[in-house]
């Protein structure tokens, strides 16, 4: 049985309504667990409510050990974002533990639904924030009460610092040595009914010490002596390798195979058949596929050269990236689809002293991150039947358990299913496939545990890629200048093309708030573009290319008025107050202003550039953080080549856990932005994929990355996430500060495309 | 068929094809996964080791051309983390999801031990043939000047960032 196992059944054996249970853990110590969804707390309890029992769920956990060592259980997986780092913050914060004494343990998959912990929506942080500090306040009131029973003292007497309780006359007593004693003396409080979970008080935050202080990874000393194991770093004895054999064009049949060749590689073992996964949301780019087994890499990568297959290229012969954009160009010529409207649009443009239009549009684009896919099975037959063993460096523990249920055949319970470190997400490992795909290859040969990875070309070739979409925009200005009409038609080949019962525009516009609200009269519409091709979600999600292209067209208005792009923006969000944005959060004009003005100041907006420079700023909202950026470019007119000299960045996240966690996403997150724009772009002739690895996938090198400087609001608000919300406004500040550079006003992606090199050419 | 190699100080002998790189050989004869595959075709990075003290994608080497060079991976630069490159990467606490920084590590060292006095241009160069996707650039940059400035002797040892 696994850590977790255990430690949920020590959970289970507590009464099953409470939202928060205190145990005595298996080494003797504290054991806090957690349930935050699909059960009920002890407070809803009290009402006597006739509900069933809900199945209990572990989603933390805490553990005091009797040496005074914090484990913390992470349900969130690891992927580059730190969220090991700032969840285990908020709990060592209220347990008010020393941070070198703080461990952190990777949670995996529980066989129940709902929702659910993933790596995406930037929303980690922000959820965690009370139920992870109330976890630590819980234990910590558990010592308090085990050191006030041993020195017969009132608990309210007492304080804790530093994985200490201390007596006012000076005695001190160690986490370590009340441990085994808290859960006894926290159930005495809890039958005298003086103890309830969801009214334990949290520091005041003029008391933190954790919390708003730099911490660095936690995982970094593992890192730099090549300690820390990722997914496909996993060594079994007896292990198995495979790599997949599909058809180039997507989603082409498999009609049959020989693997005679394949038998003249030493270390060869066996080919199987790989299904498709049919239409599953969470893995609607499985497709089919033959998996070469072997006992090294380079012998599975040998035999899959000399394994003959014949494909039936299928129906996608015909997806084409040219044609796909296009259509999208000739769609938004004529009206389509309203996803948002207000006002009498067509009266307010007829009112407007001037019309400004423009045209932008973003290609396919693919994650890479550098950990290519991969998952690990073992398939075990026991005398009570099938188990399966996975480990799988994914964004979405719970999704990848449901599709190997599905795939196996297996109750979910007999999965066991390990969350391994990634080497990179970007929403690339919300897709589940390379899960569904290892098992037939497990199922072949049971008790051995096989390796499945993806090459380079595998995972560039097969990812899901950020829809294409173009954009056209049309803005009615007053004599002022002052936008008082905005029209904005997307097409493009959205991915919930794939689901039932949502509009395609959602995923693309998200609400749509900024700027159309503010502008008064306005429409915003979406045509699909129908499309086979994979895609999915990547950083930010629909936002990514909105902002392109809104906060691209903003800038065009300003110039066109004769207003400063800054001042133009502020006007518009106007005096202070919050709109409806989405079921998460409502829009504040004000925050957004906030990270406007002072990004212009940090920036120095405004100032005299050399020739050949200039500075473009752009903002977006983005999961509930508001985020500028002001980029200064130099280009070079010779060679029509762009050098980013400095992005300066303004977020406003809410309160700030971890300062050095910040700074990393946003740095992380400006680079990502940077190389994206200038180079990011996948085509596909006849259904494939015409790039296959680093020598035609251009990402970003050091001496091609500016300099960052990443600011922020101080602020005491609940926070909100940082892994995303830096990505969507760098494209558009790259684009504003060539045009202020240039005159040249670019507007499809990505900006170093052979068109635009020319046109930035003098 | 065998070959006798010396990696990280130690003789090993392995059974593999004779085609196989480095890099597979490795991963997978001699489980020391810090080396990381990105690639494939020597565009990342990601799998530098030192051959003799020089920086090489071990995914373009073959076994057989290894020969009777000393093999050193990020297992073997320092165990306990106390080289200076390695140094200077925890006080820049460079990593994210850290997939590529054994390369990057691997690619400064050799870099400091060839030409301690290289400055901020040469290095910069010399390190854009690794790839960060999670664009720790910012600090990789920050990293190898302070792992420089020290080689040279000049910094001092107890100014840590205030990251």
């Amino acid at each position: 049985m696994n850590d977790l196992g255990r430690r949920r059944r020590a959970g289970e054996e507590m009464a099953r309504r409470d939202f928060l249970r205190i145990s005595l853990g298996a080494s003797g110590g504290l054991l806090v667990t957690v349930c935050l969804s699909g059960c009920r707390d002890a407070s809803e309890g009290a009402g006597g409510s006739a509900e069933p029992a809900v199945p209990y769920r572990l989603d933390a956990f805490l553990e005091v050990d009797t040496r005074g060592f914090a484990t913390v259980g992470i349900p969130v997986p690891e992927i580059g974002q730190g969220v090991r780092t700032s969840l285990a913050m908020l709990v060592a914060e209220e347990l008010d533990v020393a941070w070198e004494r703080v461990r952190v343990e990777q949670m995996g998959a529980e066989e129940e639904m709902g929702p659910h912990p993933f790596a995406g929506g930037s929303w980690a942080v922000r959820g965690y924030w009370l139920p992870f500090r109330r976890t630590g306040a819980a234990a910590r009131r558990a010592l308090v009460e085990a050191a006030a029973l041993r020195w017969n003292a009132e608990p309210g007497s007492l304080v804790t610092e530093a994985g200490e309780v201390r007596h006012p006359d000076g005695s001190r007593l160690s986490y370590g040595e009340l441990a085994s004693e808290a859960p006894g003396a926290l159930r005495r409080l809890r039958t005298e009914g003086s103890f309830d979970p969801q009214t334990l008080s949290l520091k005041d935050p003029g008391e933190f010490r954790i919390i708003g202080t730099s911490r660095a990874h936690l995982d970094t000393p593992d890192i730099v002596t090549g300690r820390l194991r990722f997914g496909s770093d996993l060594r079994l004895p007896g292990m198995l390798h495979a790599v997949l054999a599909r058809c180039p064009v997507y989603a082409g049949q498999l009609m049959d195979w020989d693997d005679t060749a394949c038998h003249d590689v030493p270390g060869f073992h066996s080919t199987v058949r790989v299904d498709a996964l049919g239409s599953d949301p969470a893995a609607p780019y499985s497709v089919e596929a033959v998996a070469v087994l072997a006992e090294s890499t380079w012998a599975a990568l040998k035999a899959r050269e000399a394994l003959q297959v014949r494909w039936d290229d299928g129906p996608n012969t015909g997806e084409n990236t040219s044609e796909l954009l296009e259509r999208s160009r000739r769609m938004v010529a004529r009206r389509q689809e309203t996803f948002r409207e207000e006002g009498e649009l067509e009266a307010a443009f007829s009112d407007a002293d001037v019309v400004v239009e423009g045209q932008f549009s973003a290609p396919l684009l693919s994650h890479v991150p550098m950990e290519p896919m991969n998952c690990t099975a073992r398939w075990r037959e026991e005398p009570d039947g099938s188990r399966l063993e996975l480990w799988a460096p994914t964004q979405m523990p719970l999704p990848a358990h449901r599709i190997a249920a599905q795939v196996s055949g297996l109750d979910e319970e007999r999965i066991d299913l390990h969350v391994s470190r990634a080497g990179g997400g970007f929403g690339r490992r919300l897709g589940q496939e390379y899960v569904a795909e290892v098992i037939p290859a497990a199922r072949s040969v049971p008790g051995t545990p096989v390796q499945l990875v993806y090459t380079r070309e595998d995972e560039i070739r097969w990812d899901h890629f950020r829809p294409l979409n173009v954009h056209r925009l049309r803005a009615g200005l007053d004599p002022g200048g002052r936008p008082m009409a905005w029209l904005h038609r997307q097409a493009g080949t959205s991915r919930y093309a794939f689901r039932e019962g949502v509009p395609f525009g959602l995923s693309e516009f998200r609400a749509g708030t900024w700027p159309a609200a503010l502008v008064g009269p306005h429409r915003l519409e979406y045509g699909l573009v129908r499309s086979n091709l994979n895609r999915g979600p990547l950083r930010a999600p629909g936002l990514n290319t909105f902002a392109w292209a809104v906060e691209s067209f903003l800038d065009e208005v300003a110039h066109a008025a004769g207003r400063d792009p800054v001042e133009l923006r502020l006007e518009l969000l106007g005096e202070d107050r919050e709109l409806p944005y989405d079921e998460d959060d409502d829009f504040s004009t004000g925050r957004m202003a906030a990270v406007l003005r002072q990004c212009a100041d940090e920036a120095g907006w405004g100032r005299e550039l050399a020739p050949d420079r200039g500075m473009g700023i752009a903002v977006a909202f983005t999961f509930g953080s508001y985020v500028a950026h002001v980029a200064e470019v130099t280009v070079d007119r010779e060679r029509g080549e762009v050098q980013v000299e400095r992005v300066v960045s303004v977020v406003d996240c809410g309160r700030v856990v971890n300062p050095n966690g910040v700074r990393h996403q946003m740095e992380g997150g400006v680079m990502d932005g940077v190389g994206a724009a200038l180079f990011g772009e996948m085509t596909v002739e006849g259904g494939e994929v015409q790039q296959s690895n680093f020598h035609d996938v251009r990402l970003l090198v050091l001496r091609e990355a500016p300099a960052v400087e990443v600011h922020w609001i101080d602020s005491h608000r609940h926070p909100t996430g940082v892994g995303e919300p830096p990505y969507p406004p760098v494209a558009p500040a790259l684009g504003n500060a060539i045009f202020a550079a240039t005159g040249v006003r670019l507007r499809d992606l990505p900006l170093q495309s052979d068109e635009n090199r020319a046109r930035l050419r003098s | 068929m065998e070959f006798h190699l010396s990696v990280n100080g130690d003789p090993v002998t392995v059974d593999v094809l004779e085609d196989t790189p480095l890099l597979w050989v490795l991963r997978d004869a001699l489980a020391l996964t810090g080396t990381k595959y990105g690639c494939g075709i020597g565009r990342c990075g990601a799998c530098t080791v030192h051959l003799d003290g020089a920086a090489v994608r071990s995914c373009q080497i073959p076994v057989r051309a290894v020969g009777e060079a000393e093999v050193t991976t990020i297992e073997g630069l320092d165990p306990d983390g106390a080289h200076p490159v390695q140094q200077a990467w925890v006080e820049e606490d460079v990593p994210q999801c850290g997939y590529c920084q054994a390369g990057q590590i691997m690619n400064a060292a050799a870099l400091l031990a060839g030409d301690p006095d290289a400055d901020a241009d040469t290095l910069e160069a010399a390190m854009s043939g690794n790839l960060c996707r999670c664009g720790t650039y910012v600090r990789i940059r920050a990293a190898v000047l302070r792992a420089a400035r020290e080689a040279r002797g000049l910094v001092d040892l107890g100014s840590g960032s205030d990251r």
